[in-house]
């Protein structure tokens, strides 16, 4: 008991022993920061003074722009900044005007013919994949139907378009009229209501143009005398059966292009309205229908086919490719008119697979 | 050389074969269509009788609140309107109703004598420029004039959609009333969107999950009355109740009916441990479906009453299984993260909804009866409670908010998982159960 009391009293004693004498927490001094110091004199410090003066002020000083960028802080250097030499001005030399440049060697291009037609494109492949589809441009305008309260019929060719209906006041053969003469006037030409769809009466009078181009007639097959022999047999035989394998109704001109086929497909299909909920999203419908010329549906539009869903469900998805199909087409889809055999009878499906992912 | 002949002759044939094909109509395929509302107009109905202006009004607002409640219409307000209907026999402008871009058109006459009320409408597809189906003609009384527009409108919904509608229906449901830890809860009875709000029960004791009959004549629900939770079935129209179970030995909860109206599916708990029964309502009888040490609970039937949805933790978390209507092996169907419950078959009978929790988050989702396809449609501190509309369509559900002052609201979602939408309720509500269609 005693024992450690003592180790512990000696060792404590000289503990605070060497730290008292022994400089255990003495550091080292801090290395003193030396600084060459030189004398003077009175006139050169007069001059170090005078130097470092701030100019005189000027008026003629534009205002700064505040910059809206963030201005950094340039990091602060103990180097002093060195004196700034103001440099005299000099009044600068007007210097010569520059010379007029020779315009002798250039020669304005000279003005080309402008023509209406419009420059040939190249065709894309088929299969080019394009983003923007193609639309061809509608040759014709389509004129636009005007509306009054009473239908109006088409005036004479030589009318002259008026409020009043009035007939023409001519002279007679002798050159005398009754009353002074006037020109035949009448109003334009009107209907009382907008037909959007041809009704199946109109349909015969709507256009008197042919709706199909004429094809080309297959030249009659040479019947061959008998008289001149086998050949000439064979050969008739060929020119029959030749003309027989034509098929006439087969569409004229080149195929639509992807483009133009894909303009149809977007045009509907910003219409078609799935319903993904319902039992009609479990359908895929297939409609069919005619355009005409204008590119608006003649007709009904007739379901061709239909896989998947009740009988209710597949009425209700037809329904909804049907009024897809009417209200896209506005005054007529887009499809070039020089290809109208390709795509008088179109067929879309209605697929909302996807869709029912969505 | 002949080998070399016939594959020539061959690929003739084929390329004559892809000439011909090029001969027929354009073919188009569409897999990309666009998910918005059908626009649609009603006019007011046309008042053909005095004292019916009113109602014709009234009755039009109903239809159009219901169809635009879907989220599958749009109603195009009749400030667009270009056309007047004044006669119900007037041929329709079409071109008047394409210009508004309104897609269906529904007009209708109003006629009332005494205290009869005639409806009679007819819808159109504007852009095919005809009828959707053939006029129809609804009599009843003054009084049920609501019904007589969610009937209007079930029609109108049926024709465009293909599918039944659900508006003339109904919903029960335990109202709450007062603070968490002291709430006043009692049996209420409503149209589908709030309308006609009726209380079955008083709040003397605590009542719990009503479940409509096949027929909506009849509501199952649980009640603490003798301190255990027992099994009691309300007549609706004459609101008697009658005590189902009365065992004081035993605990029985999560009632639902059979297809065919004439049994009640149950849970029964007896020595702690819950078990599936069926009892037949006539005589009583009880036969035991499930007999495990596991908790079985929330029986559904298919709606044609050859299996049963249930959960259970006999896997050691709480997931769905299905088995047959008399009980036998069953199949576990969910698989997903969390645990599953209160699964509810479908009336179309291709989905099932269930409530899920999983990582603190309570979800209402949908699976199909395999267990696939599992889609999860809404999200958020307590949803629980599926109850499907009518027509399958839609689902409508308990939504708790968080806290001591969090309260129990309906919400309904539409199986797509879009129109999520607060039910109109008098004070708080939860455990909702569709009715049929009236």
């Amino acid at each position: 008991m005693h024992i450690g009391q003592y180790i512990s009293g000696f060792a404590h004693a000289g503990l605070i022993g060497w730290v008292m004498f022994g400089g255990a927490f003495r550091a080292d001094p801090p290395p003193l920061e030396v600084t060459g110091v030189s004398v003077i004199t009175t006139e050169e410090f007069e001059a170090v003074l005078k130097a470092q003066e701030a100019p005189t002020p000027s008026t003629d000083v534009a205002v700064p722009v505040i910059p809206e960028a963030e201005i950094e802080t340039p990091a602060v250097t103990s180097r002093a900044d060195a004196p700034v030499d103001v440099p005299t001005p000099t009044e600068a030399e007007a210097g010569e005007p520059d010379a007029t440049p020779d315009l002798s060697d250039l020669t304005a291009p000279e003005p080309q013919d402008v023509t209406d037609e419009a420059p040939v494109l190249p065709t894309p492949e088929v299969d080019t994949a394009v983003v923007i589809p193609e639309r061809s441009l509608r040759p014709v305008p389509r004129p636009v139907p005007r509306v009054a309260p009473e239908p109006v019929a088409q005036p004479k060719p030589d009318t002259t378009i008026s409020d009043e209906l009035q007939e023409a006041i001519k002279p007679d053969e002798s050159g005398k009229a009754a009353e002074e003469p006037k020109e035949e006037t009448s109003p334009e030409a009107a209907s009382s209501e907008i037909v959007t769809e041809p009704k199946e009466a109109d349909a015969p009078a709507a256009s008197a143009a042919p709706s199909r181009s004429v094809r080309p007639r297959v030249r009659p097959a040479t019947r061959p005398e008998p008289s001149k022999g086998t050949d000439a047999a064979v050969a008739a035989a060929l020119a029959e059966a030749s003309s027989e394998s034509s098929t006439p109704a087969a569409p004229s001109g080149p195929p639509l292009t992807s483009g133009e086929k894909d303009g149809l497909r977007v045009s509907v299909q910003q219409c078609w309205v799935v319903d993904v909920g319902s039992r009609a999203a479990d359908v895929t419908v297939t409609v069919g229908f005619s355009l005409d010329q204008s590119g608006k549906v003649q007709g009904d539009i007739r379901l061709v086919n239909a896989t998947g869903g009740d009988e209710s469900a597949v009425q209700t998805a037809y329904q909804s490719a049907r009024r897809a199909v009417l209200r896209c087409q506005k005054t007529g889809y887009e499809l070039p008119i020089e290809k109208y055999d390709h795509w008088r009878d179109v067929e879309i499906t209605f697929n909302p697979e996807k869709m029912r992912r969505k | 050389m002949i080998r070399l002949l016939a594959t020539l002759l061959m690929a003739s044939m084929m390329l004559g074969q892809m000439a011909l094909a090029q001969n027929g109509p354009l073919r188009i395929e569409i897999t990309e269509g666009v998910i918005e509302p059908l626009p649609f107009a009603v006019p007011d109905f046309v008042a053909e009788s005095q004292g019916s202006n009113q109602i014709s009004k009234d009755l039009s607002r109903v239809i159009a609140e219901d169809l635009s409640g879907t989220g599958l219409f749009r109603e195009i307000p009749a400030s667009a309107h270009i056309s007047t209907i004044t006669h119900f026999g007037s041929p329709v402008q079409f071109a008047d109703w394409k210009a508004i871009n309104a897609q269906a058109l529904v007009t209708g006459g109003v006629t009332v004598s005494g205290n009869n009320l005639e409806v009679k409408f007819r819808v159109w597809d504007v852009f095919a420029g005809q009828e959707l189906g053939n006029g129809l003609r609804f009599k009843g009384t003054v009084d049920g004039w609501r019904r007589m527009a969610h009937k209007v409108a079930d029609a109108v919904y049926s024709r465009i959609t293909g599918e039944g509608g659900y508006f003339d229906s109904r919903v029960v449901y335990v109202s709450e009333t007062g603070p968490k830890n002291d709430r006043k809860k009692r049996l209420a009875i409503m149209d589908y969107d709030g309308a006609n709000l009726q209380y079955l029960t008083d709040s003397s004791a605590i009542v719990l999950a009503p479940r409509f009959s096949p027929t909506g004549d009849r509501v199952l629900y649980t009640s603490y009355e003798t301190g255990f939770p027992q099994i009691y079935v309300v007549d609706v129209g004459s609101v008697r109740k009658k005590a189902l179970s009365n065992d004081t030995g035993s605990m029985s909860f999560a009632p639902r009916f059979s297809p065919d109206g004439k049994s009640v599916l149950m849970s029964v708990t007896e020595g702690g441990n819950a078990d599936l029964f069926r009892m037949d309502i006539a005589s009583g009888k009880r036969q035991r479906l499930t007999n495990g040490p596991s908790i079985e609970t929330a029986p559904s039937y298919s709606p044609d009453g050859s299996k049963i949805v249930f959960e259970s933790d006999r896997s050691g978390t709480q997931q769905l299984y299905i088995m047959g209507s008399n009980g036998g092996e069953a199949t576990r169907i969910s698989f997903g993260q969390g645990r599953y419950g209160t699964p509810v078959w479908s009336p179309r009978g291709d989905l099932i909804a269930f409530t899920k929790q999983n990582k603190g988050r309570f979800h209402i989702g949908v699976m199909r009866t395999d267990g696939s396809d599992e889609r999860l449609l809404t999200s958020s501190f307590l949803d629980e409670g599926p109850t499907w509309a009518p027509n399958g369509r839609v689902i409508m559900f308990t939504r708790e908010t968080r806290g001591a002052e969090g309260v129990s609201v309906l919400y309904s979602v539409d199986v797509s998982g879009r129109n999520l939408k607060r039910v109109r309720l008098n004070g708080g509500g939860s455990d909702p159960s569709w009715s049929p269609l009236q």
